[in-house]
């Protein structure tokens, strides 16, 4: 990971899958439940059996890629967060930030599983339904995790020099216009790695993602009661 | 020899049970040649009126209900040389708005209908109102399923469904996605609006009736002149 400038952007990474974090038990377990079996309703046997095909092939075609870059935040007013070279408009983001141990430095990244889930799901490769929402959901969760592992990733590096993170966030989520996609692939470039911006703010191919996440050098706070001007409050946490 | 009630209950079950090699088994076995292919398709289609049931009342999955379809489907694949005219269901045109790229939601509606009778044209994504146009005149189809997941692409569902009122006043559009709700879809000019592929078949069925009730009324805003219009009557009375 490089300095915090944003004129020296990290090179396209390709990320290795590490097993433990795509593979194996935990994610068919994570598979089972994103498809809405555990708590009321037990998995049949077959459908345990298309989950674990449809994690397989997608594990087996994907090529994923990710492109990250540090860049230090310059101001937090009302409505945005402003770094060098890209600006968030997000009031709640802003305002969380704010409240959260003063972050200086913000992580763009973006990433793809490629184009091959894409096109194991198109309706031209089969016509059954059920296979090409397993492989939709399955290549969703992946997506999903891989990002998690990414985030822990630049999470730890930054750890090492005294950061704390806050929560990541994409465009789209929260109050986060998918406006802000845009301001992400100026800054990011991640057609490097593959990944196309259309004009509505979706991504080509679909299985990408992009996110930031804010780096505090304090710890955020874990209740809201140091923002809170009721001191003496009897529910008041310090 | 089982009787005959039982073969098209096994049908029936079958399908509600997601088996879509079981369907296909029972039609090898021959014995369905001594039914008449309406009582067949309504066993069948009383397979996947249960799983829908199961689905509406959160006792089975997505995945579960789309085995349903799949079964349904590969019953009516064997069916299809014994089937005249698709049932009287009318043609219906199916694409995602230009500018977004979530397909499988449209498909997920596409194959429901697929297997209910309808003769699907698949537009896919990607495609303006010029192309859903022509779609619509050379299939001389009168439906139009619209979909759209994010809202960043409502203008151009707005668009397409104006476009398409103007140029085939006689096609019934409905639109779903999780951009929409009833109100949104109501306010664009849609004739409907499923949320799930559970509300679908009573959508359409409310679709039908009205079509020939002449009672119809469709309130939108033209945003072109900036007022709310109500339309009363059938389309070729009002």
């Amino acid at each position: 990971m490089g300095p915090d400038r944003p004129d020296e952007f990290e090179p396209p990474e390709i990320l290795q899958i590490p097993p433990t974090v795509v593979g194996g038990d935990p994610i068919e377990e994570k598979f089972l439940k994103r498809l809405g079996y555990g708590k009321k309703i037990d998995t049949p046997r077959h459908i345990r059996a298309l989950s674990s095909s449809a994690i397989k092939q997608v594990l087996a075609s994907i090529e994923p890629k990710a492109i990250v870059a540090f860049t230090p935040i310059s101001s937090i007013s009302k409505d945005a967060i402003h770094a060098c070279g890209v600006s968030v408009e997000s009031p709640l983001w802003a305002d969380l930030a704010r409240r959260s141990g003063h972050p200086i430095t913000m992580a763009v990244l973006a990433l793809t599983l490629g184009p091959l889930p894409d096109q194991d799901i198109a309706y031209e490769k089969t016509m059954n339904l059920t296979d090409r929402f397993m492989l939709h959901e399955a290549a969703a969760l992946v997506v999903e995790l891989l990002a998690d592992d990414l985030s822990e990733r630049l999470e730890n590096h930054k750890r090492v020099q005294g950061l704390h993170p806050l929560h990541r966030f994409s465009p789209g989520y929260c109050d986060i216009p998918l406006a802000v996609q845009a301001a992400f692939f100026h800054f990011l470039n991640p057609p490097l790695i593959g990944i196309r911006l259309c004009d509505s703010g979706a991504m080509i191919p679909s299985k990408s993602l992009t996110a930031a996440i804010l780096f505090a050098p304090d710890p955020p706070a874990l209740s809201p009661c140091p923002q809170c001007d009721r001191q003496g409050c009897r529910h008041r946490r310090n | 020899m089982p009787s005959a009630a039982s073969i098209l209950e096994d049908l029936s079950r079958a399908v509600f049970a997601g088996q879509p090699e079981e369907v296909l088994r029972i039609f090898r076995t021959g014995e369905t040649e001594a039914f008449e292919a309406p009582s067949l398709l309504s066993a069948l289609t009383s397979g996947l009126h249960e799983a829908r049931k199961k689905l509406a009342a959160a006792a089975a999955t997505v995945a579960e209900f789309l085995l349903s379809v799949d079964a349904l489907h590969a019953g009516v694949g064997c069916l299809k040389p014994r089937l005249s005219e698709p049932q009287n269901k009318p043609r219906v045109v199916i694409g995602v708005v230009q500018g977004d790229v979530h397909e499988l939601g449209a498909e997920i509606i596409a194959g429901v209908m697929d297997a209910m009778g309808y003769s699907v044209l698949r537009l896919g994504t990607g495609k303006g109102p010029d192309q859903f146009i022509e779609a619509l005149n050379s299939s001389r189809a009168k439906l139009l399923g619209l979909s759209s997941m994010m809202t960043t692409t409502l203008p151009a569902m707005r668009e397409t469904i104006e476009r398409c009122r103007r140029a085939c006043p006689d096609v019934r559009i409905m639109v779903g996605g999780a951009a929409l709700d009833s109100s949104i879809a109501q306010t664009m000019g849609a004739d409907g609006y499923a949320a799930s592929v559970v509300e679908l078949p009573d959508e359409l069925e409310r679709l039908e009736a009205l079509a020939g009730s002449g009672e119809e009324e469709r309130k939108y805003t033209d945003y072109e002149r900036k007022i709310q219009v109500i339309e009363k009557g059938s389309r070729h009375g009002a």
